[in-house]
């Protein structure tokens, strides 16, 4: 059997915790946070606003963060169906992000940032985790959704539809849609 | 040698299956195989959810029972004193070990299971060779995934409007219950309906969630739910029998047997009132709680409006000068008085309640009137009498308390 690190322990235990007396992704993302010492970010355009981040850490450039969220998310968008974790080194800090499915549906972008000589399974397992408790908050929610029916149908040739769901949802702006994938960047910026 | 368990595995497992909304048999199974310690999770009406044993016929004869039979009986729920240990169980509010009585062989870790902070069920771990520390805390861990998996269930109920109404909390608020919800209530619980409100001074909720249960499981037409996890609130609807006997021996039958004290409202036709018979069988009850077992609002209507004026008003000021004097004379004098005020005035009738001769009963009025000037002949003169009397009465009933 797999040995458990104390950080799993540790993590396993407040998701627990969490899950126990659940009330929003916000409170969930920044007890991971504290116990981890981690930046997180969960980016939901499944539409079931769990977007949130954590405390912005002091040490950490904003600027700098959205330029390199920006690069991670246009890799990972750049193939959807390659599951696996992306990360870059930004500043000195480790930047890694994943793509969180929903039934093979991309819902979701988890994002850690972490000083690099922090342990950089602990920032994988975080990730892990993140993608876990997103499948299980929207489980949660009725599969009756009506954006989880649309975004299967069109996201696979074209992601037109989820970033129009997005932009109405949360009336966020975007200047245009370009004929390439890269649009879905605008919708992060 | 004890063995200690590895509770960051159990942790992890456990994790994993709330991750893939196991039910709570699957997580059972999956603890049993890493950890073989035997698990028994039953809910407040001691009927069976979820077990795992090693072997059948299982050794301990309690769980055992649950397990052939789905339940524990009421023979075996009242012989072995099932509902002190869940007292125990939900006044400790988590896991303890309990190794007396029926379980001083088999020692186990057993702890209440709650959902939204209601009482909700009672979840045991068999200890054998585990170190008993270690059992607590897995036991604890055990019941925090069962209320993660149950808050998830109710969540999905609730989200369902055909069932939401079957919580009947939500329409005991004070908020009036928008036309949706009256009208879903009303078709799934027909009216007219019967409030009912149950309590055990010594805030027993483990006997108040299993004389929910034996109540609503006895008769179709009764729903319930436990407030403050001091009382328990009943709904009878379709209560086409409330001048009848049934619900008052029921009632009065449960009430004997578990220690319990309740009242009833009187009849009302719509959810929107729930709240309002609601407050009326809470205030019989603190007014008649202490008489009877079960009391009517109806038949205490005029000690609830005497206590109530008592706390606003001192007895001395509600009470006339004339029936003072008259509470100053010979007691006879106002027991006359009185039974001639309840009698509507009618001497044979007075007479014959105080076994008295008519004549006597006039030479007294007629005294009461010249001593007193009390003239108890206008009948709102004797009306008043008589509310002024029940006053003192509260009064004396207050002091008492």
């Amino acid at each position: 059997m797999k040995m458990i690190t104390q950080f799993q322990a540790g993590l396993n235990s407040i998701l627990l915790e969490e899950l126990r007396s659940y009330e929003n992704a916000k409170k969930v993302i920044t007890r991971m946070s504290i116990f981890s010492g981690m930046f997180i970010e969960l980016l939901d355009f499944g539409g079931y606003g769990l977007s949130c981040c954590s405390e912005f850490p002091a040490q950490f450039d904003e600027s700098c963060y959205r330029a390199a969220r920006k690069l991670v998310i246009q890799q990972l968008f750049s193939n959807i169906y390659d599951r696996s974790q992306k990360s870059r080194t930004v500043n000195g800090q480790l930047f890694a992000a994943k793509l969180i499915f929903r039934d093979s549906v991309p819902v979701a972008v988890g994002i850690v940032v972490c000083p690099l000589k922090q342990n950089a399974d602990d920032a994988s397992e975080l990730l892990i985790q993140l993608g876990n408790f997103c499948r299980y908050i929207y489980t949660g929610y009725s599969t009756e959704n009506p954006l989880m029916h649309i975004f299967p149908m069109f996201c696979r040739t074209c992601f037109l539809i989820p970033l129009l769901i997005y932009r109405l949802s949360l009336r966020h702006c975007c200047r245009h849609i370009s004929s390439d994938h890269h649009w879905l960047l605008h919708i992060f910026r | 040698m004890l063995r200690h368990l590895d509770i960051d595995l159990l942790r992890s497992v456990i994790l994993n299956l709330i991750f893939e909304h196991a039910t709570v048999e699957d997580m059972f199974k999956k603890v049993f195989d890493l950890f073989e310690l035997p698990l028994n999770y039953f809910d407040t009406s001691f009927k069976l959810v979820a077990n795992a044993l090693p072997c059948r016929p299982f050794y301990f004869d309690a769980w055992e029972s649950f397990a052939s039979n789905g339940y524990a009986s009421q023979e075996e729920i009242d012989n072995g004193n099932y509902l002190e240990y869940q007292e125990k169980m939900s006044s400790l509010g988590r896991s303890a070990i309990f190794d007396t009585g029926n379980c001083a062989v088999y020692h186990q870790a057993c702890g209440p299971v709650k959902l939204n902070g209601s009482l909700i069920g009672y979840m045991g771990t068999m200890i054998l060779d585990a170190d008993p520390d270690d059992a607590i805390e897995f036991n604890d861990i055990m019941i925090s995934a069962i209320e993660t998996l149950a808050r998830n269930e109710h969540e999905s109920r609730l989200a369902d409007t055909s069932s939401m109404v079957l919580d009947i909390s939500h329409f005991i608020q004070p908020n009036e219950p928008s036309p949706l919800e009256a009208d879903a209530f009303k078709t799934q619980y027909s009216a007219p309906y019967v409030f009912v409100v149950l309590t055990a001074y010594n805030a027993s909720l483990a006997t108040l969630k299993y004389v929910q249960d034996l109540i609503c499981r006895s008769s179709f037409s009764m729903i319930g739910t436990t407030w403050q996890d001091s009382y328990l609130y009943i709904i009878k609807y379709n209560c086409t029998d409330r001048g009848g006997k049934e619900l008052d021996t029921l009632l009065n039958d449960v009430a004997e047997k578990y220690n319990l004290y309740g009242a009833v409202s009187d009849m009302f036709f719509s959810s929107s009132q729930i709240n309002a018979h609601c407050m009326h069988s809470m205030e019989a009850l603190a007014v008649g709680g202490l008489r009877k077992r079960i009391v009517g609002f109806a038949d205490l209507y005029m000690d609830i409006i005497c206590m109530r004026t008592l706390e606003q008003h001192e007895v001395k000021s509600c009470v006339q000068p004339e029936v003072i004097k008259l509470l100053s004379l010979d007691p006879f004098y106002c027991e006359t008085a009185k039974a001639y005020a309840e009698s509507g005035g009618r001497i044979s009738e007075t007479a014959a309640k105080l076994n008295i001769h008519k004549n006597t009963v006039l030479n007294r009025i007629g005294k009461i009137n010249e001593t007193c000037q009390l003239d108890l002949t206008d009948k709102l003169v004797a009306m008043s009498f008589l509310q002024q009397l029940m006053l003192i009465e509260a009064s004396k009933h207050l002091e008492v308390k």
